[in-house]
């Protein structure tokens, strides 16, 4: 039997003083849900600022930010991923989310009821569901996060996404580029990139040094032998 | 001066006639400028308080364009502050380890929350709004109280004499919407020694590390000018006195 809970995490639109959550049927506060003391260091609530500074007012809408926990309360696993979702009464970007409490051999699923949610939040879900389902082709958002679901547990707590101004530090796939993600270069992939570097640096100046040298290039000749 | 200028300017002479805000705009011993230098500062305070907005004032540059509603803890880089005073000496402040966070009381309570912004700070500003200040939200059962509780549980595990200044921000609505500024400036005194009471028997044993409490508007640039040399030179002075004391004691 799977035992995945997932609960939506609500837009802070009117500025209340808690995080509110849906649990499929009720909004309660979040803390009802997930204790404050028991959320792992660098949990988000929301899309990191750093992101959406980084995408800009144009792009920041399809940004779309996952966190992995797998090592929560001794052998569970914590996912949440999130997007913008409009703006609160001050103008201030607000974010809705989807946070699953998973068991060790469980992956993040994203057919999950939204019908419960506020009115306004509702568009919101139902994007980003359809995003995560079915993710179409260029969306590398949407994909990093479903390979963020998959990524192995030896990893630790990973993001989808690198972060460069979070207090913790995550394992992250991808990274931010003019128009969406690049994948990050693995560090097997970036040593090899280096030693190519290296390789034809060392070719370019052999070379050169070939070049101004005063003996010739090529010594040209061939052996005589002589038979007596 | 703009209209709005004048109205600050009044509000913040009549209040300085208030006992105890005299002393700090009158004040300013040379030593501030070295005791200020290479600060840390934290900045908490519940949502929308206007917390991201006083980081963008410390740094010299408008309210970003990008606003969000902060949904975890994010680094800041160092960043140096200058503060002009009015005999033209200059506060150098650099804020280092600056960690931004959200003001709902989620992150507050939180592992990663606002303890670990606070642990390493020398003044902890808390930024509550004027509308927090008039609707009483530091009586018993209230938001800006439940954080004061909080405060005293937090102070122990701070550094070892860190303070804590209150900034009331939004004053701003407050002088736009009022025509009678002594009647204003009367109530805001009013609430305002309220306010100090609460907090003074809040933290009862860390009384001398609360610096007092200073109206402020992150949004107009000219009263956030005024009021930041106040708050600067207030919890300087807090400081000084709360040495001599100590030093006589």
């Amino acid at each position: 039997m799977s035992s995945v809970h997932s609960y939506w995490i609500l837009p802070n639109r009117n500025q209340r003083d808690d995080v509110l959550a849906c649990d499929g049927g009720r909004i309660v506060p979040l803390r009802q849900i997930l204790e404050p003391r028991l959320r792992p260091e660098g949990f988000s609530h929301g899309v990191p600022t750093e992101l959406l500074e980084r995408c800009g007012p144009a792009q920041s809408a399809q940004v779309v930010f996952a966190q992995r926990f797998p090592r929560w309360q001794g052998n569970r696993q914590l996912f949440v991923v999130t997007t913008p979702a409009g703006v609160d009464s001050s103008g201030r970007v607000v974010h809705l989310g989807v946070l699953f409490i998973l068991e060790p051999h469980e992956h993040p699923s994203f057919d999950i009821p939204y019908a419960d949610l506020p009115g306004e939040d509702q568009p919101h879900a139902q994007v980003l569901l359809r995003r995560l389902s079915s993710p179409k082709r260029g969306d590398s958002w949407a994909q990093s996060v479903r390979e963020l679901g998959e990524l192995a547990r030896r990893y630790g707590p990973a993001t989808n996404v690198a972060l460069q101004r979070s207090a913790i530090h995550f394992h992250s796939l991808y990274e931010v580029a003019p128009g969406g993600l690049t994948r990050k270069l693995t560090a097997r992939k970036r040593s090899l990139l280096l030693l190519l570097v290296f390789a034809v640096i060392g070719i370019g100046l052999a070379e050169r040094a070939c070049r101004h040298s005063p003996r010739p290039l090529v010594l040209n000749g061939a052996p005589t032998c002589r038979f007596s | 001066m703009t209209p709005l200028g004048l109205k600050t300017f009044r509000i913040f002479l009549l209040l300085a006639s208030s006992p105890g805000i005299e002393r700090h705009l009158t004040r300013l011993v040379k030593a501030a400028l070295d005791w200020w230098s290479g600060k840390k500062i934290a900045v908490i305070g519940p949502t929308a308080s206007g917390k991201d907005s006083f980081l963008a004032r410390l740094q010299n540059r408008e309210i970003p364009q990008v606003h969000a509603n902060s949904a975890m803890g994010e680094k800041i880089k160092s960043f140096p502050v200058k503060l002009t005073l009015s005999n033209h000496r200059v506060i150098d402040i650099t804020c280092k380890g600056v960690i931004n966070i959200g003001g709902e009381t989620d992150y507050r309570d939180a592992p990663s929350g606002w303890l670990s912004v606070c642990k390493d700070a020398d003044v902890v500003f808390y930024i509550m709004t004027v509308s927090d200040l008039s609707g009483k939200r530091f009586i018993k059962g209230r938001r800006i109280r439940h954080d004061l509780d909080w405060l005293l549980t937090a102070l122990p595990h701070l550094k070892s004499g860190a303070l804590l200044h209150i900034l009331i921000n939004k004053i701003d609505t407050q002088i736009e919407s009022h025509t009678d500024y002594q009647l204003l400036a009367g109530k805001l005194a009013r609430d305002l020694a309220e306010l100090d009471t609460t907090v003074r028997s809040v933290l009862h044993p860390y009384e001398a590390r609360y610096t007092g409490a200073t109206l402020i508007s992150m949004k107009s640039k000219q009263i956030y000018t005024r009021a930041i040399n106040i708050v600067f030179r207030a919890v300087y002075s807090a400081f000084h006195e709360t040495a001599a004391r100590r030093k006589a004691g």
